[in-house]
């Protein structure tokens, strides 16, 4: 009767450590969002890409972020080269829903929608995907907590991020990452991502992390390697302003063709 | 003969020395690495290699494996999850770089207001309804139709790219064991280079297997047919085995790998190296019939005293012949003729020193019942027979091998080059299967692909670009062609309506085009379009996928390809394994005639040399120009196409004909000392005809075994070198006699018989 008791202790004993285990990276990664939570933002930046061989190809855009209750909007402007300026992305990123993307094309004069149910999407052509370029939703992934690193002399806690579904995974463009947030700091040094048999497919680097004065943070340069392929591009942010002086009109489809 | 003294005294050193020396050889044999890899024949600086190379370092590996699938209709459910299936297990594989099928390609499309990339295939179609609707978007989606489905849906592509890096064997093992886990009733076929050199490596080394031993019995069994000896048989048999560890070994040691033109070095050295050695010991047997008391010894001395000269002889000009091959462009076969030459050296020097220092051990044997001075046998009546003809109507002799001559150099008219590695594997191996299927069904199984440079977002650039693309695909032979022009017009219709304009066309501005590029490489991913264009927009590739069955028609449309290029002055460098193949063809041709050349070249100077005449050069090339020109003529005839193995044949041929003329050359001249034309003539036919038929047949016994080959290509060449030997045979023993009988040539006569005949 009493070993009976002591393996029931021991089987809650563990699964309510698992249970802390994961609520405390779950926790820390909803502390790792809010510190980087910039909401509405102006921004100017470099998106470079390069391949294999070195070659590059570069873009600079300027962005705006605005929030709603929903999600958030992002109008985003090609400023170079000049074959592409004036060229415009609009999307409206939901919480809950699918998001909704419109290009404007000056040279032929007309918006058109983009087909974006795939976050995983490449970005631009780079190796950055659409979902890397918003919040992903916590609860579609299961968090642990897997050990310490190190990136850059900043002691980094590793959170293991899992998709719960093969849905989610293929929207997602990968099947797990791994999470290096720094202890002290709990901003995101590096991310690494996984497929679905475990093979490194890509790491993230987020570096000149800047305090903005809502006392959150933004990194000014993030980098995407792809270890498959040996491409990389990197983003590198020129101007940043909290706030948005674009009306919500200048968000809607309507307002892209001038 | 101080040779043969210095034999004779020193025989255990000579027999220890060779066998050492050959035991050594067994340490370089184990490191012996097969290449099946016709395309690395070539040198790497021709242009088509270079250009290939800087291809794949561009736009990714060039290398391709392609699965064909046959089905009733690729559409129906089943079909389409198992090809489902297989392309997503293909793109799985860690060895595999890229997937390219139906499943997971894209369509280019408008709806509301909407340009899509989507997929092709959205989902597996559930009704007759859905499945019709589904045929009529894939027909016209220009991306796949035609190339990755069949206009008939009968048959479906599916392009797997692989690194170089990856091995043939574990890349071929990796998508059978794919293919076996999804299988169903559609039949499937698999093809390209790197399949190509996994068939032909596992080949190479079944008919090492199976050939040697085959052709080591066959030699055997002929040895001891002419023979009857126990000695006589296995001599010249030990020396073909040395001959064979020694020249298998001297490839890994000169760091050379084994082709698939080096699996006849093996045979050729059971075919030549028992050569030198059937003559000691046939001489022998000759000279023991007609002296029966004289000793061992002096038997073979004698032998040896009358045979060195002429073996030696016999051994230098097939040497040279077959370094004929150091003038070949592929780079194996210039291997072979320096490793065939090096093993028949050593069989040359091993039958005038090891077999008469064994011999001198061993008892002498009863007298050759068919041999001596009153030889019976039919051989020697056919002989005498052909001797008496050949004196009385020596022109009638010489106007049938005119007329053979003409008759058969005719069939060069027809002499046709292998355009491809095709015909490497049998006609009904898969790899051919599906190579047929490519070509009747999917736009054909070649590829040529043509990189541009230059801003490859300038409109009249691309428009350059289509038009080439027009002319191009009205070509019969050339099934598609894809482009960045393609990609953009697709994108034209999608983001403009019917009547608009833009729709369907080539934007009018460069910002227009690179607003397209940006929009599709949103919407797709980055390696779809980096399929057509490289990272900074400065070079685009085109693939064109034709079919051609022959040489010809693969060199008119690569000028049909630089004629339009240089009118549209467009810059550009092309690749693709069929120019390639292209190149390895014209290599063989090109290879084929400067070693045949270098061949009879040497032939005629060492002729000459010999007999310190001209006369005698282009006397004894004549057997050999007739056989190499009938021979030739033939292969028209019969469509036996001149492919990388036949195209050895002439200098091979070459080395080994010139034998039998040497021998009739020498037996004439010790003939005339003592007897007139006529008579010299007869006892030459009767004397020498028996050793040099032996031999010949022994070599064309030995190639006999090629038969044996999986490979069809070298089966062709057993034929043809047979056909060839033989024809030198007869050559040599009709038509020089006849030829020497109607002109009288003063090398074959001493100076006092010149005055003689003068006076």
């Amino acid at each position: 009767m009493k070993t009976k008791i002591y393996k029931i202790m021991i089987v809650l004993m563990s699964f309510i450590s698992t249970c802390a285990t994961a609520q405390d990276a779950v926790t820390f990664i909803l502390h790792s969002q809010k510190t980087v939570e910039i909401g509405s933002m102006e921004m100017t930046s470099t998106i470079s890409i390069y391949d294999a061989a070195g070659n590059e190809r570069r873009r600079s855009i300027r962005t705006a972020v605005r929030e709603f209750e929903g999600g958030h909007y992002m109008l985003i402007t090609f400023l170079s080269p000049a074959d592409v300026q004036g060229t415009v992305l609009l999307i409206h990123d939901y919480t809950d829903k699918t998001d909704d993307m419109w290009i404007y094309l000056p040279a032929l004069r007309k918006v058109r929608r983009i087909v974006s149910s795939e976050r995983g999407r490449n970005f631009m052509g780079s190796e950055f995907t659409n979902a890397d370029m918003s919040r992903p939703r916590i609860t579609d992934f299961e968090y642990s907590f897997t050990g310490y690193s190190q990136v850059d002399q900043h002691r980094c806690r590793v959170i293991s991020a899992k998709c719960k579904t093969i849905t989610l995974a293929k929207e997602y463009g990968y099947h797990s990452a791994l999470h290096h947030i720094d202890e002290k700091l709990q901003l995101t040094r590096k991310i690494e991502y996984f497929d679905a048999d475990d093979k490194l497919q890509k790491v993230q680097y987020l570096e000149d992390y800047r305090r903005q004065r809502n006392q959150q943070y933004f990194a000014f340069s993030m980098t995407m390697q792809n270890v498959q392929t040996k491409r990389r591009s990197v983003m590198t942010v020129n101007e940043f302003k909290i706030g948005c002086d674009l009306p919500a009109a200048a968000f809607t489809p309507n307002t892209l063709n001038p | 003969m101080r040779g043969f003294d210095f034999i004779q005294h020193n025989r255990l050193t000579i027999i220890v020395v060779t066998l050492t020396g050959i035991l050594l050889t067994a340490i370089p044999i184990t490191k012996i690495r097969i290449n099946s890899d016709l395309e690395s024949y070539l040198p790497e600086s021709i242009p088509s290699m270079t250009d290939h190379r800087k291809i794949a370092r561009e736009f990714g590996s060039m290398t391709s494996l392609y699965l064909v699938m046959e089905g009733d209709d690729i559409l129906r459910s089943k079909t389409l999850e198992r090809l489902s299936r297989l392309t997503s297990a293909l793109e799985e594989s860690p060895r595999i770089s890229e997937v390219i099928s139906l499943t997971n390609s894209s369509d280019i499309i408008s709806a509301g207001g909407m340009m899509m990339v989507v997929p092709a295939i959205s989902e597996i179609p559930a009704s007759d309804e859905e499945r019709e609707i589904l045929r009529t978007s894939i027909s016209k989606n220009t991306l796949v139709a035609g190339t990755l489905i069949s206009d008939d849906f009968r048959y479906a592509l599916i392009i797997i790219n692989i690194s170089d890096q990856i091995d043939d064997v574990g890349i071929i093992s990796t998508i059978r064991e794919i293919v076996n886990n999804h299988s169903g009733d559609e039949a499937v076929y698999l093809t390209g280079q790197p399949y190509l050199r996994y068939a032909a490596n596992k080949n190479i080394s079944r008919d090492l297997l199976v050939l040697l031993p085959a052709g080591l019995l066959v030699m055997l069994l002929f040895l001891w047919l002419s023979f009857r000896e126990v000695k006589a048989t296995l001599l010249p048999f030990t020396v073909v085995i040395f001959a064979i560890l020694f020249s298998m070994a001297l490839l890994p040691a000169a760091g050379w790998e084994l082709s698939l033109i080096g699996v006849l070095i093996p045979i050729m050295m059971i075919a030549i190296a028992n050569n030198y050695g059937v003559h000691v010991v046939a001489r022998y047997q000759e000279l023991n019939a007609i002296m029966p008391d004289v000793p061992m010894t002096a038997l073979v001395r004698q032998a040896i005293n009358e045979l060195y000269k002429p073996v030696i002889l016999c051994g230098i000009t097939t040497i040279f012949g077959i370094l004929g091959l150091l003038a070949h462009i592929l780079t194996p076969a210039r291997q072979m003729g320096v490793i065939a030459a090096a093993g028949i050296g050593l069989a040359l020097v091993l039958s005038l020193t090891f077999i008469p220092a064994v011999m001198i051990y061993l008892p002498k044997n009863k007298a050759h019942p068919g041999l001596g001075h009153q030889a019976r046998g039919i051989f020697h009546r056919i002989l005498s027979l052909a001797g008496r003809m050949l004196t009385k109507h020596p022109r009638r002799m010489l106007l049938w091998f005119m007329l053979l001559l003409a008759v058969s150099s005719t069939g060069l008219l027809w002499l046709r080059v292998a355009p491809d590695s095709n015909q490497v594997l049998p006609e009904q191996h898969e790899f051919n299967r599906a190579i047929q299927l490519l070509d009747k069904h999917l736009g054909g199984s070649k590829m040529i692909q043509i990189v541009f440079e230059g801003d490859v977002t300038d409109p009249l650039f691309l428009k350059r670009l289509e038009q080439a693309e027009l002319v191009w695909s009205s070509h019969p032979l050339i099934g598609r062609t894809l482009s960045l022009s393609t990609l953009v017009q697709t994108m034209s219709r999608a983001l403009n309506d019917p009547g608009e304009i833009g729709f369907d066309a080539i934007p009018e501005s460069r910002e227009a085009i690179a607003q397209y590029l940006e929009l599709y490489a949103m919407s797709a991913s980055a390696d779809e379009l980096e399929r057509f264009i490289n990272l900074d927009y400065t070079k685009t590739i085109m693939t064109l996928q034709f079919r051609s069955d022959n040489l010809k028609s693969t060199q008119d449309i690569k000028h049909l390809i630089l004629e339009q290029l240089e009118q549209e002055e467009l810059v550009y460098y092309l690749g693709g394994w069929s120019l390639i193949d292209l190149a390895l063809s014209r290599s063989v041709e090109r290879g084929q005639y400067y070693s045949l050349a270098a061949a009879l070249l040497a032939i005629f100077i060492l002729l000459s040399i010999i007999f310190r005449s001209f006369t005698a050069g282009w006397m004894g090339s004549l057997p050999l120009i007739i056989a190499v020109c009938s021979t030739f003529g033939l292969m028209g005839w019969l469509e036996i196409e001149l492919n990388i193995v036949t195209a050895l044949m002439s200098s091979i041929s070459i080395g080994l004909g010139v034998d039998f003329t040497i021998h009739v050359f020498w037996r004439l001249k010790t003939e005339l000392q003592q007897y007139n034309w006529n008579e010299a003539v007869v006892r030459t036919i009767k004397g020498i005809g028996r050793g040099i038929t032996i031999n010949a047949f022994s070599v064309m016994m030995g190639f006999s075994v090629l038969f044996l080959s999986s490979f069809q290509l070298i089966q062709s060449f057993a034929f043809l070198i047979i056909l060839s030997l033989f024809l030198c045979l007869v050559s040599a023993l009709l038509l020089i006699p006849c030829l020497c009988l109607l002109i009288h040539p003063a090398f074959l006569l001493k100076k006092n018989q010149l005055k003689t005949t003068f006076l």
